[in-house]
């Protein structure tokens, strides 16, 4: 084949002006709205049902849980013995536990342990292990080393067991003290999750830059590495609030979690245990509150998860 | 059509088929859509093209041009939500546009290859490189028992892999991009395919691996009588390697037909942009509207006087610095050794920078050239400041740079500033583009909130990006764009040193184009001198006048670039020129 013959259908074609506007090379697109990253997560959020759902329930929940008495005017913890175990009646919809104390209540009043409970080990959990994570991950090193073995330790230890273990030799227990112990043994997986991000963002080329700006070390973890690293973080802490919660039920079920003076859903499923068979009504409202309540926020952890990490997301 | 022989490895050419015969592969009107958060993204808007048996056949786009989508559509591989809506895809005569999966299944392998773009990232490192040959075979029913281990093997020496049996037995990692690539192209090669679609197979390697490759590539497929349909970005390697062009851009094709033709009459004002950008084909330094000696001349007088009130000012408590030199950078036996696998005395060691020797003059640009590997990066890595010297000295305007305490450390920072090459990563995704520009006068306290406001505002003006664009986010914008921005965050400082680390690589070639004259009007501008890291010796003569030369750790050639591209002394120097796509190719008037 000679280089001059041309095969049939490779003529030279030449597409006319019109149909494809020549636009200038990298122009700027003005037409969309500014929009931050953030920006485009809540965008993603606001489309989903789930994260209404999930966002309506729990802002019933913390509702509830700070002023219970706005839904019921019963006092949760008034004994009426001749009501033991009563069924449903009038201004107290749910019935009556073993004790003759109302469910509805009750269930409405053991709201505020749980929240309390939920966002305090939250809290700390992620505060001291986004620390120690972003320590780790950053000055990697001696400090890593150090770091991942410690929490390396604790994370041998199942968080429920862990707990039983630390709480029954406690003095005294209470709202804080339960979140405390929770904490301690929750606290590594928030540190793994962060430092496996830092370390992600440490070699991005942003950071490099920001260090030939003159920025120091910390000043360049807390201004472009953490902010950056705290997607997973996030997402990881609003599903642990939900197992928290879980948690204190478990071991408030198991009664070594909150004393039985303060009302809340686990203590009250371990109480209407024994008259399972009699009135199953006792136990299912404490134990389907804790379980839409913890839905809730695991659903949510779920929704916010796809929308910082478009590439989780399920099709 | 007859079965061919797998056993035999068919290496006589076959007897071309008639002109006037149908042609191998048809594409007319093709259009494909894909959908996003709701909309339908139309990637390929009406393209149609024609493949002859045995030819070789380039599409030649920027990202986003639909190239890719195109050939993805012929070989029934359309990613994610993309579907033909309409026009044909003819082989043979026969429309496969929306063959079922079961039929194109049939097709791959036995009569479509496919080469992928990343040799890195298409083998699977768990198998050895021959099991996956092998795998190729058996998925077209040519796996004949104890033979398959021999042709496999046989497959890899064609490709061009010495000791090829050994190397059957190995794992991807223990590969280089180069044989990897080769692995794959066996691969593609395996069944016989009549057509192979080489998707960018040699842009993730250096230029010297790259021409050998296409090399081998092209002696092969002719002689096994392939037609490939090579999907490029690059014009220069398109214009070298195929017969026939179709240039597309933005889902459209907007021209085609013989190669040569349209490198030297492109009729289209697109191609017309990007034959005159592409830097393969270009042959001169850049000029700025203003005249470059008087710049160096000027940027001369400046320093001195900057050199003075410097000196005068935050330096002046540095060491007794020497007379102000048309130097403003000077490298002195720089060595950088980097300990890989354990530490201490027990680790092995890397000298990634080995006795390196350089110097630049202000208000100039250097160019330091080398492939992966070679330490370019580690070296601009030391003059920024950022990673410690091993051995040797950075001298910039006579101070020692590695002897620096915290304090003068910190006022170094505002004379050299890096501009990196991946636009993607180098600005914070959480920061607007207004807090990316500010955060270097915030950091080294310049100006109230008012003045600041009003220099990013001008920095902008400066790349060429309206003021409007300061209250969006990176993620907003295009690669080039963001390039921009970091060119931007680099001067704030007035700087008088800005090192480019690839800062251009990453970009289409029109955008490339674009950054190279915004740096070079730049320099004309504000006396800036430039050292500029690349593995690309085309984009080297548009923007540098000396050019270093490193391979291994070690500077192999340093000259003026004239000196460089018209009478290269050394052979690396002479090899990497050679492999420049394109670069003999002669333009028309």
């Amino acid at each position: 084949m000679s280089d001059t013959s041309v095969r049939p259908g490779q003529e030279h074609f030449v597409a006319p002006l019109e149909e494809t506007p020549l636009r200038a090379v990298d122009a700027v697109d003005d037409s969309a709205p500014p929009s931050s990253q953030w920006g485009e997560a809540w965008r993603q959020l606001r489309r989903r049902p789930l994260f209404w759902v999930s966002v309506v329930l729990i802002l019933l929940v913390v509702v509830v849980a700070a002023v219970p008495s706005l839904f019921t005017s019963t006092n949760p913890r008034f004994q009426t013995l001749a009501d033991s175990l009563g069924d449903p009646r009038d201004g107290h919809p749910f019935g009556f536990t073993r004790l003759g104390e109302d469910v509805y209540a009750r269930t409405i009043y053991g709201a505020r342990a749980s929240v309390v409970v939920g966002l305090l080990s939250t809290v700390l959990v992620t505060v001291v292990g986004g620390v120690v994570g972003a320590i780790a991950g950053y000055y990697g090193g001696i400090w890593d080393a150090l770091l991942s073995r410690i929490s390396d330790i604790f994370f041998a230890v199942p968080l429920v067991l862990g707990a039983i273990v630390l709480i029954t030799s406690l003095q005294s227990r209470s709202t804080l003290t339960v979140s405390l112990v929770l904490s301690l043994f929750a606290w590594p997986q928030t540190a793994r999750i962060m430092r496996g991000s830092v370390l992600q963002t440490r070699s991005a080329e942003f950071v490099t830059a920001a260090r030939a700006l003159g920025l120091s070390r910390l000043q360049v973890l807390v201004r472009h590495v953490v902010p950056n690293a705290l997607g997973p973080v996030i997402v990881i802490a609003t599903i642990s609030l939900g197992t928290f919660i879980a948690a204190e039920a478990t071991l408030s079920y198991l009664g070594v979690g909150l004393p039985s003076s303060i009302v809340s859903w686990g203590g009250d499923i371990s109480a209407a245990q024994t008259s399972l068979r009699s009135a199953p009504q006792v136990l299912f409202w404490p134990a389907a509150a804790l379980s839409v309540t913890v839905l809730s926020f695991i659903m949510l952890g779920d929704v916010v998860r796809d929308a910082l990490d478009p590439k989780a997301r399920t099709r | 059509m007859s079965p061919r022989d797998a056993n035999q490895p068919n290496l006589s050419k076959r007897p071309d088929p008639a002109p006037a015969g149908t042609p191998l592969l048809q594409v007319e009107d093709l259009h494909v859509d894909f959908r996003s958060n709701g909309r339908d993204v139309h990637a390929v808007r009406g393209a149609s093209l024609t493949v002859h048996a045995g030819q070789t056949v380039a599409i030649v786009g920027e990202s986003g041009s639909g190239k890719s989508t195109t050939a993805q559509a012929v070989i029934g591989l359309l990613p994610g939500t993309g579907r033909v809506t309409s026009g044909k895809v003819l082989l043979d005569g026969r429309d496969i546009a929306h063959a079922s999966r079961r039929e194109f299944v049939a097709l791959r392998g036995s009569s479509i290859g496919m080469v992928p773009q990343d040799p890195m990232s298409n083998l699977n490192p768990v198998w050895t490189v021959g099991f996956q040959v092998r795998e190729a075979l058996r998925a077209n029913g040519l796996d004949k028992g104890v033979n398959a281990k021999a042709r496999a093997a046989e497959l890899l020496k064609e490709a061009g892999l010495g000791d090829a049996e050994r190397r059957a037995k190995q794992f991807p990692h223990e590969f280089s991009g180069g044989m990897r690539q080769r692995a794959l192209i066996a691969i593609g090669l395996a069944s016989r395919p009549r057509l192979l679609i080489a998707d960018e197979p040699t842009s993730a390697l250096d230029v010297t691996v790259q021409r050998q490759i296409l090399d081998h590539l092209q002696s092969l497929t002719a002689s096994l009588g392939t037609a490939v349909l090579l999907i490029t970005h690059d014009l220069g390697l398109a214009a070298e390697r195929a017969e026939h062009l179709v240039v597309m851009y933005k889902g459209q094709v907007v021209e085609s037909g013989p190669a040569l033709e349209i490198l030297q009459r492109p009729q289209h004002p697109y191609t017309q942009r990007l034959v005159a950008a592409a830097p393969s084909l270009a042959s001169r330094r850049l000029e700025s509207s203003v005249v470059r000696a008087n710049v160096v001349r000027q940027a001369e007088h400046a320093a001195v006087e900057a050199h003075e009130v410097a000196v005068a000012e935050s330096l002046a408590d540095l060491p007794e610095t020497e007379e102000a030199t048309p130097e403003v950078i000077r490298v002195e036996n720089l060595t950088k050794v980097f300990t890989i696998r354990g530490s201490g005395a027990r680790g092995e060691k890397l000298r990634a920078v080995d006795d390196v020797s350089f110097a630049v003059r202000r208000g100039t640009t250097t160019a330091i050239v080398g492939e992966s590997g070679s330490g370019k990066s580690t070296v601009a890595q030391m003059v920024l400041n950022l990673i410690p010297v091993t051995e040797g000295r950075v001298l910039f305007d006579g101070v020692d740079i590695t002897t620096l305490d915290k304090r003068q450390a910190f006022d170094f920072r505002r004379r050299v500033q890096p501009i990196f090459q991946n636009p993607y990563a180098s600005l914070d995704p959480t920061y607007s583009i207004f807090r990316v520009v500010e955060e270097p006068l915030r950091v080294h306290g310049i100006g109230d909130s008012t003045s600041r406001e009003a220099r990013v505002r001008d920095l902008l003006d400066k790349v060429a990006l309206p003021a409007s664009s300061m209250r969006r986010f990176p993620n907003e914008l295009s690669g080039g764009q963001r390039q921009r921005v970091a060119i931007a965050r680099a001067l704030a400082l007035h700087p008088e040193v800005v090192v480019c680390d690839e800062a251009v690589s990453a970009l289409d070639v029109l955008v490339q184009g674009q950054i190279l004259t915004l740096l070079n009007d730049l320099q004309a501008e504000l006396g800036l001198t430039y050292l500029f890291i690349t593995h690309d010796l085309a984009v080297v003569r548009q923007i540098a006048d000396d050019v270093v030369v490193m391979q291994n750790g070690k500077v192999v050639e340093a000259a003026p670039t004239d000196r460089v591209f018209e009478a290269p002394q050394q052979d690396y120097t002479r090899a990497l020129l050679e492999a420049i796509p394109g670069g003999s190719i002669e333009l028309g008037a």
